[in-house]
């Protein structure tokens, strides 16, 4: 049985052996097909992709089929053979002491963790179902311990920054290579818009009372108007990121397999 | 009325199509787009400019085809000007997909630049591989990088010569199209400092991380990769790099498909506010 793992030894797809190959022959230059064929076949399937743009079709639930099955065998490999055999099972059965390399004595209480681990899969059992959440209760309960630290790293630099000087020191325009402190006029404006801002999104969100005084309300209603802003911004840039997603497949289709021009 | 019905509710596959001839027409023909360069790009392009020959950093590289358009041609441009810097570089990722793909890019840069001696493999670049639960990657990194590392084949490997903690590389940057930045922030404990190269998406929700300086630099989809092209060209004119790709080449047909976006708005809203209008009047 331990042989046989032992030939089923998985090779680091990540490593410069395997892209080097077993000859040391690049493998770049090895493919299945043809590179003019391999193109045209990504391009088949990228046409596939976007043809749900005209309407639903069965060449697009094909394609995203193939897509998410590659994706799915490709990650339950990945993760075999990058994390569960070089930081799981070889620690756990040790390593014969071949080519001049010390052997390496086994650990086996980290077969402990297989059962736990196992546990996950009777989220499909019906009457057992309350024995998946052990593992996923060790998951949280790590994840919660962590998350006081991570909350003070990650949000208070940002409260910090709320407190900015807003008058200005010189009254010259914004220089990025002016000393430190100075405070040009420009940039206390922007501290000035940064420091509003914060306080009236603030207020929106003021939902323990009602919101009676002037003051909050319109407080309130401006910090509303802003978060509209902010989220156009975001309808802007994800736009932005679909657009350029679209015109990387147009650029394939027409200079790399249709070579309707020369690549610039 | 008919006529603001028709602009009100245009059918999506004629915005479609005008979208592709549009692309299609400056991708073939492109036309050239002024630039100026953004203060968070420069300034990361100036942090890697100011690490010095033989510094170590770490690129957890994040990405994969489905946003390639535009972490391509960031991650190609850094990796670029580490090359001509002669900085050394480790690489990670917390998706099982992107290690593979990082690794042609930076075998195609190298070809490309044909540095002189050569990056060795193991000696001047590494990857790492992939990483499950970045939580726990970013807290075994932050607390005990070397282990980290060599359980991950780079043990003995003369690039760790020196690396001992993560505060001994000069700098961790992340070429990501998810929410993998959020995990350093939560847990660097100020070991390295953090740079990002994302997508446009993800800007408005980590810009105020490079105001506060939690960020030392931030790229910003295909336009923070022609800015760093744009820099790459400035330092580097020499007409034996290649410093322009993806992000210029992408300029000209987003600025039509932007344009596109833009007036489509416009007309459906002016179509909206002049439909009611009337059916008020009709009323």
């Amino acid at each position: 049985m331990m042989q046989y793992l032992a030939q089923m030894q998985p090779k680091n797809v990540f490593g410069s052996e395997w892209w080097k190959g077993d000859q040391g022959y690049d493998r770049y230059s090895w493919m299945i097909v043809h590179p003019a064929l391999a193109i045209a076949i990504a391009a088949f399937l990228t046409i596939g992709l976007y043809s749900l743009l005209y309407k639903e079709n069965k060449l697009y639930r094909f394609v995203e089929h193939i897509f998410v099955g590659l994706a799915a065998g490709y990650s339950i490999y990945a993760i075999w053979a990058e994390v569960l055999y070089p930081l799981w099972w070889n620690p756990m059965v040790g390593q014969a002491g071949v080519n001049g390399m010390p052997m390496e004595l086994g650990h086996w209480a980290w077969a402990a963790l297989l059962p736990v681990g196992v546990l996950a899969f009777f989220v499909f059992s019906t009457k057992n179902a309350w024995l998946s959440r052990i593992p996923i209760g060790i998951i949280i309960g790590l994840w919660s311990g962590q998350q006081f630290g991570a909350f003070y790293s990650r949000a208070l630099p940002q409260i910090a920054d709320t407190a900015r000087p807003i008058i200005p020191n010189t009254w010259s325009l914004a220089d990025r290579n002016a000393p430190a402190g100075v405070l040009s006029a420009p940039q206390a404006l922007n501290n000035l818009i940064l420091v509003a801002t914060f306080i009236v999104v603030l207020s929106y969100f003021l939902y323990s009372f009602e919101q009676k005084n002037k003051i909050i309300q319109n407080s309130a209603r401006t910090g509303r108007w802003l978060l509209m802003v902010g989220f156009g911004v975001i309808f802007g840039t994800t736009m932005m990121t679909r657009f350029v997603l679209f015109i990387d497949r147009a650029y394939f289709i027409l200079i790399e397999w249709l070579k309707l021009g020369p690549p610039n | 009325m008919k006529f603001w019905q028709t602009l009100y509710a245009i059918d999506r596959r004629v915005l479609y199509l005008i979208l592709i001839i549009l692309v299609s027409w400056q991708i073939l023909q492109p036309i050239t787009v002024p630039n100026v360069v953004l203060p968070m790009s420069q300034a990361m392009f100036d942090k890697v400019e100011s690490l010095k020959d033989g510094d170590v950093i770490l690129i957890e590289s994040d990405w994969t085809t489905s946003t390639q358009g535009e972490s391509e041609g960031q991650f190609k441009a850094l990796i670029r000007q580490l090359v001509r810097k002669r900085v050394k570089f480790i690489l990670t990722a917390i998706d099982p997909l992107a290690p593979g793909i990082a690794r042609l890019r930076v075998d195609q840069v190298l070809k490309e630049e044909a540095p002189d001696p050569p990056y060795v493999e193991g000696t001047d670049w590494a990857v790492a591989g992939y990483f499950p639960n970045a939580e726990n990657y970013v807290l075994a990194m932050v607390t005990n990088v070397k282990d980290t590392l060599d359980g991950k084949g780079l043990a003995g490997r003369p690039i760790m010569k020196g690396i001992k903690d993560l505060s001994d590389m000069k700098a961790v940057i992340n070429v990501t199209a998810s929410a993998s930045i959020n995990v350093w922030y939560e847990r660097i404990r100020g070991k390295a400092p953090i740079g990002l190269m994302c997508t446009a998406v993800m800007a408005g929700e980590n810009i105020p991380y490079f105001a506060s300086g939690q960020l030392f630099g931030m790229v910003i989809g295909a336009k923070g990769a022609f800015d760093y092209e744009d820099l790459l060209a400035q330092k580097y004119p020499d007409e034996k790099y290649v410093n322009y790709q993806s992000g210029r080449r992408y300029m000209s047909p987003l600025f039509f498909a932007l344009l596109l976006l833009i007036v489509s708005v416009i007309v459906g809203n002016v179509a909206m506010v002049v439909l009611r209008k009337k059916e008020g009047a009709a009323q």
